[in-house]
């Protein structure tokens, strides 16, 4: 029994899972769920994919939802580290409810690393123009938010015998 | 009120890299986000606009700027942590500043290193660049002087100014 939901209290940390990515392009998409799943491995936890019904599942991803709002997918399945590559289309809601719930957004990332032992996520990004790099996390509020600069993330490696389950948010 | 959010960024071309600190140094003042130049040329066409920048007490220079390139009015926002407020920090005090504006506008963010969240955040109507702007002419920048300039400690808007992103670590890239 999770007393702090039944009363209207903040969900506790245990209570977010998975590594979640909200897809706009495919092109971009594929390489940032592809980072998603590297992150998942070394956590032991899902990717949840979020966007247009796709085949996710061989570029690493578990569970493939669509339809609903970005907003309902966040709050339904309360993902531990939500990835995404910064397109105007997905900027715009998800800027808007990080501010609601006064969640920083890390990016344009080019690397994103976990802590095993804290299941700290910390971006890499270029400041100054590029002429430094920083690494910067959300200090402990969860979801983790990080803007991939899909550009700069590998290629993904394909397994084409992986599947992911596909769900319809209402 | 029109409201044209103008961010003061480090000057690029006064820069100093030391390797020994790994670290670069600005140094000289902040200068006008060329991204903004845009988005305060439009919000004119909207009409009478006000220009805010959130900073320290030497970014007036570049309120001074955007007053030269047509903004009525401007509103300077300061704290001595300015430097370190993050977009969550830097929206709250735009929406308490901006709290009657009929309309916010805001450039996309500086060029390469930024998402130009905070304009997004906002609720803002955003202005990616197009082209050159016209620089201000010498009259501009004289007329500049005389504008109004309000000045707001941001530590009296009632808002939370505790930044929520951590930086860790940095160093040369």
């Amino acid at each position: 029994m999770n007393w702090a939901n039944l009363y209207g209290g903040a969900a506790e940390e245990s209570e977010y899972s998975g590594i979640a990515v909200i897809v706009g392009a495919a092109d971009a998409g594929k390489r940032v769920v592809a980072k998603a799943r590297e992150l998942a491995d070394s956590l032991g936890c899902y990717v949840k994919v979020y966007g247009p019904a796709s085949d996710w599942g061989p570029v690493g991803a578990d569970q493939v939802f669509s339809g609903g709002s970005i907003l309902k997918f966040v709050e339904q399945e309360k993902p531990e580290v939500v990835l995404f590559a910064p397109e105007p289309v997905l900027l715009e809601p998800i800027l808007k409810w990080a501010q609601e719930k006064s969640l920083p957004v890390i990016g344009p990332c080019f690397d994103v690393s976990i802590d095993i032992s804290t299941r700290e996520a910390v971006g890499r990004r270029t400041i100054f123009a590029g002429a430094m790099t920083a690494d910067i996390g959300s200090g402990g509020r969860k979801p983790q938010i990080f803007a991939m600069d899909a550009s700069r993330l590998p290629e993904p490696l394909t397994q084409a015998s992986r599947t992911a389950t596909i769900s319809a948010l209402e | 009120m029109i409201l044209v959010c103008v961010k003061p960024v480090p000057d690029t071309s006064n820069l100093a890299v030391s390797t020994s600190q790994n670290r670069v140094f600005e140094r000289g003042k902040r200068v006008l986000n060329p991204q903004d130049e845009r988005a305060i040329e439009i919000a004119c066409q909207m009409g009478e606009a006000t220009a805010v920048v959130v900073g320290l007490e030497e970014d007036i220079d570049v309120l001074r700027n955007a007053l030269a390139r047509g903004a009525a009015k401007g509103i300077l926002v300061t704290h001595p942590d300015a430097r370190s407020f993050d977009a969550v920090v830097i929206a709250r005090i735009l929406a308490a500043v901006g709290r009657d504006a009929q309309k916010i506008v805001c450039g996309t963010g500086w060029p390469s290193d930024a998402l130009g969240q905070v304009g997004y955040r906002l609720g803002a109507e955003i202005v990616a660049p197009s082209g050159p702007s016209k620089l201000p002419s010498a009259m501009a920048i004289m007329k500049a002087m005389k504008k109004e300039i309000k000045k707001i400690a941001a530590q009296d808007l009632g808002v939370d100014l505790t930044p929520v992103s951590v930086t860790k670590s940095m160093g040369l890239a």
